[in-house]
């Protein structure tokens, strides 16, 4: 587990590797590091004792979790499973039968923000690059403050634009993804 | 008189010739060759004839057998559930999910079909199902529960524990040929040995010896036929029944007859036994249902027993084989005494026959008949939610090929969501007629249930009676959706630079010059409150406010909002549009807020995830699409604002209806004179439109909050689901403000509360709420100011 918060650790601060979208990442366990943004992000303010009641924060009630918290991602392990099989599928050329198994995988888990990159992932494959940005931008606004997760979407959506032959978006999509590297 | 004398004239003729000719010597040699000639003509005659008839035949009979191809209906499934620790169903929802599927409770779990309970778990043996992506094996498991989910999926035989196990569909419709003629094809190997011995044994003890046609047994039907003056007996072997079956038309009865053996024989001629028993076990007709009709054994073990063939019991194969003498004179659920002395009549020929050993016959005809009390629904259970797969069916597929093709059908309807969804409507409008003293049956409702983030539809009720397959008003019925537009004028609102949920808009009288007369929008409660904010136009549904905000930001910026988050129907420019008087049926209303509850990315609805050919190949999938059309940052602000409709707004009784800690936003709607009820939410699993009103358009006296959100937060409680869960994008913050001037304002002051903005977008000026009574405590409270400080 350690190791592979440093390897996630490292590829956010260290290397630009994107990851390939036949490669099964190896983390199931995303830990969140400081990020440029997070810092300027008021995280929760401190409420001291007063005479007058103070409404809770609604973010107690909606139990969503925020930008600023530090994000742990376990993956369940059917989704687990559900994902290895849609890289064996993948990896015979079934890309169809690769997204229903992902699809599976979401009825489990419809917020793992890790299984609406893999469909996006899927869709490049397929050719489908419209699909696979929506799909990707959907994957990141699940994954706040996953920054791998959100550096990898941004970097395919610069390349499905590239591929839809929009080299001003395409643009556009890699500084953001910059953004979530040092 | 007159007559009797011709009579005895004409007999004296006669006589007369008769005389003539025995005098006269005739010429026998040439009369026998030219009787012999004629005889022969008439043979070589009759030999050609036959020769063309047969030919005839035989082409009719091999073309229609070789190209053989039953119309097989399509069957449409429910989407398999899938096991996993986690999962959340209770041990009674999988008890009712067992027995959709016909599984028996029995003391000891031997074969697929069967489950036992314990306390806490269910020892079940899961059917084999061909998934079109991966077969699923026949599984004997242990599936433990704890409170309201799997705590532990435990293989027996492997004794290892299990991450993931989908069950088998459950069957919830079937499409049938026009001549509606159902089957559920088997294969001679999938027969069970018993069936065939007891047919054989039962109906045609020669089977394997004869050509088709058995002279001795016909001569000794026709002679018990003659002698009793009618049909007694009938001489048939199963080949001559097949062909009775299969291609003769009502023809005169002897020529039928003939060409019946003609075809037994040409059949046996050309095709092995077995692959004429196995035509004949699918053909052979064995119920009726209405105007459907049940063929074969494969289906037939369905529609008696409620479960595959291979699964059937000694006593119930013979029932089975009882029935194919006559399946309507031997129908077990009308006529059970009759089916039961045919079944045990055909158990005593098998004992006879050494068949099945003699103790156990003994035993077998004590047994009930152990047919299901009622028959399977033949079309569909779910009428309203088959209308929309059929919809959908309809833009990929012609209908006589979704009648004959055998298509499988593989949908997205969840059987547990959805008679939540029944019995809760159900249930909620008999109370409410009660309370308001209303005749049984006056209120009709419509309900919707989709997941949120696929988009799949879970549920569809197109009436009071879930049975009824008529008009559906889910998906048919247009009605306005009143104050359920709402959110649609505020996402609208906060595009515009400088608006935020903390705005402040006007509450004071308002007149929209038109051309058809002037629109004055009023409150509900025709009161004016001055000045309100936006989040409270929206949490206690003020019409002044919302009116006025909408006239701001454009009437035609709020009808693009509608048909971005998915309105389908035409929406005209009118402003009373921005109250909700645009009509819209509540699985548009679903795709609406559908696209609201998941992040404001839209995902067209889906009821079918694939169509598969009997073969297993995927003819169509219908991927899961999505799109964005609302910033995830608005949504953000909306879906908060409805959240707090739920907690202190028009909905916040919810918050004595739904447990503790299930989150949910939503919005209610009230149409002029209270003649539709609407609400409209989601946890963050589930998107459910309910909606209750009358078919005559008459008011019912319920609002939103007293008719159709007490039907939703029925099957909300009935329902396994999560709590809204919105991710906080990383662009908005939350800031406690002033509720009543819209300002930021400090921990300290009176009448505050925490909402969401977009960064940049918050109030700058704060209400100061530091006094001399409070300084002391101001002190001590450096820390945080030092802090508040250093954020602005």
């Amino acid at each position: 587990m350690l190791s592979a918060c440093v390897v996630l650790f490292s590829g956010c601060y260290g290397t630009t590797q994107v990851q390939q979208p036949t490669t099964r990442p190896s983390v199931s366990t995303v830990p969140e590091p400081v990020s440029p943004q997070a810092e300027s992000i008021p995280t929760n303010i401190p409420q001291p004792a007063s005479p007058v009641a103070i409404p809770p924060r609604q973010t107690d009630v909606f139990h969503g979790p925020t930008a600023g918290e530090n994000r742990q991602v376990k993956q369940h392990p059917a989704v687990v499973a559900l994902l290895d099989r849609s890289y064996l599928l993948q990896q015979q050329g079934d890309l169809p039968g690769a997204a229903s198994s992902v699809e599976r995988g979401m009825r489990i888990a419809p917020q793992d923000a890790a299984l609406w990159q893999r469909l996006a992932q899927i869709r490049m494959q397929q050719g489908l690059f419209q699909q696979a940005i929506e799909v990707a931008k959907k994957s990141t606004s699940l994954g706040q403050g996953i920054f791998q997760l959100i550096r990898d979407n941004w970097l395919m959506i610069a390349k499905a634009h590239e591929l839809l032959g929009d080299a001003k978006a395409s643009q556009l999509a890699r500084l953001e993804a910059d953004r979530y590297q040092r | 008189m007159a007559k009797k004398k011709t009579q005895k004239k004409s007999r004296r003729k006669s006589i007369k010739k008769k005389k003539l000719t025995g005098i006269r010597a005739w010429p026998w040699r040439k009369i026998i060759t030219i009787g012999a000639g004629v005889i022969f003509f008439c043979l070589v005659l009759f030999a050609i004839w036959l020769f063309f008839h047969v030919r005839s035949l035989n082409e009719h009979v091999t073309t229609q057998f070789e190209g053989r191809r039953w119309e097989l209906p399509a069957r449409v499934y429910a989407r398999p559930q899938d096991l996993y620790v986690g999962k959340q169903v209770s041990l009674e929802q999988f008890k009712d999910e067992l027995a959709l599927l016909g599984y028996r409770e029995q003391k000891e779990v031997t074969q697929p079909g069967e489950y036992r309970i314990a306390k806490d778990s269910v020892e079940v043996y899961l059917r084999a199902f061909p998934f079109p992506d991966e077969a699923q094996e026949s599984t004997h498991l242990t599936v433990s529960f704890n409170q309201k989910a799997v705590s532990r999926l435990q293989h027996i035989r492997k004794s290892k524990a299990l991450d993931l196990i989908r069950m088998e569909p459950a069957l919830i419709a079937n499409i049938y040929p026009k001549n509606n003629e159902d089957r559920v094809l088997v294969q001679r190997h999938e027969v069970p040995e018993l069936l065939v011995q007891a047919l054989l044994t039962v109906e045609d003890r020669e089977f394997y010896e004869h050509n088709g046609v058995r002279f001795t047994s016909i001569l000794r039907a026709l002679l018990a036929n003659i002698r009793a003056g009618r049909t007694v007996q009938g001489g048939s072997t199963l080949t001559q029944q097949l062909v009775k079956n299969f291609y003769l038309t009502s023809e005169r009865k002897y020529k039928r007859k003939f060409n019946e053996a003609l075809m037994a024989w040409i059949l046996e001629w050309h095709y092995s036994k077995d692959e004429i028993l196995s035509v004949y076990m699918n053909e052979i007709f064995l119920g009726q249902q209405g105007n459907r009709a049940i063929h074969g054994f494969g289906l037939a073990s369905y529609f008696y027993f409620q479960r595959p063939l291979h699964e059937l019991q000694a006593d119930q194969i013979a029932l089975l084989v009882a029935l194919v003498k006559g399946a309507s004179w031997y129908e077990p659920r009308r006529n059970p005494e009759r089916a039961l002395e045919r079944r045990n009549l055909v158990l005593d020929s098998l004992e006879s026959q050494g068949q099945i050993a003699s103790e156990l016959v003994t035993d077998l005809k004590l047994k009930q008949l152990g047919v299901t009390p009622k028959a399977p629904v033949g079309v569909s259970a779910f009428p309203g939610f088959l209308q929309l797969v059929r919809e959908q069916l309809k833009r990929d597929y012609k209908e006589e090929d979704l009648r004959s093709e055998g298509l499988v059908i593989f949908t997205t309807l969840d059987p547990i969501v959805q008679m939540a969804a029944e019995n809760s409507s159900i249930d909620v409008l008999d109370q409410r007629e009660k309370d308001l003293g209303l005749p049984t049956g006056t209120l009709e409702t419509a309900t919707v249930v989709t997941s949120v983030d696929q988009g799949e539809v879970l549920a569809v009720i197109g009436g009071r009676d879930p049975r009824y397959p008529g008009f559906n008003r889910a998906l048919e019925t247009r009605r306005p959706i009143g104050s359920l537009v709402k959110p649609m004028v505020f996402l609208t609102a906060l595009q515009k630079r400088g608006m935020t949920l903390a705005s402040i808009i006007a509450d004071t009288p308002l007149v929209v010059e038109q051309r058809s007369g002037d629109w004055q929008p009023q409150n509900y409660d025709g009161e004016f409150r001055g000045a309100v904010r936006m989040i409270d136009a929206l949490v206690h549904s003020y019409n002044v406010p919302t009116a006025r905000l909408g006239m701001e930001v454009g009437v035609k910026n709020v009808r693009k909002t509608l048909q971005l988050t998915g309105a389908q129907s035409e929406i005209n420019s009118y402003p009373s549009i921005l109250l909700g008087s645009v009509e819209l049926p509540p699985i548009e209303v679903a795709q609406m807020y559908q696209t609201l509850a998941a992040n404001g990315y839209r995902t067209p609805l889906r009821s079918i995830l694939q169509v598969v050919n009997p073969s297993g190949e995927v003819l169509t999938r219908y991927p899961l699409n999505l799109e964005q059309v609302i910033s995830t940052e608005l949504d953000y602000l909306v879906v908060a604002a409805m959240h707090e409709v739920t907690v202190s707004g028009t909905a916040r009784r919810l918050q004595q209806l739904l447990p503790d800690n299930l989150s949910v936003a939503g919005k209610t709607g009230t149409t002029d004179q209270l003649r539709d009820s609407w609400f409209a939410g989601f946890s963050g699993e589930h998107v459910i439109i309910s909606w209750v009103g009358r078919d005559d358009n008459q008011p019912t006296g319920l609002t939103g909050s007293s008719g159709a959100m007490l039907v939703w937060a029925e099957i909300m409680n009935n329902i396994s689901t999560r709590a809204l869960q919105p991710v906080q994008p990383n662009s908005v913050e939350w800031q406690l403000t002033d509720i009543t001037s819209g300002t930021l304002a400090d921990p300290r002051c009176p009448g505050t509360q925490w909402l969401p903005f977009i960064k940049g977008t918050e109030p700058a000026l704060a209400r100061n709420c530091v006094d001399d009574r409070e300084r002391n405590e101001q002190q001590t409270l450096r820390g945080f100011q030092w802090l508040r400080d250093l954020i602005n």
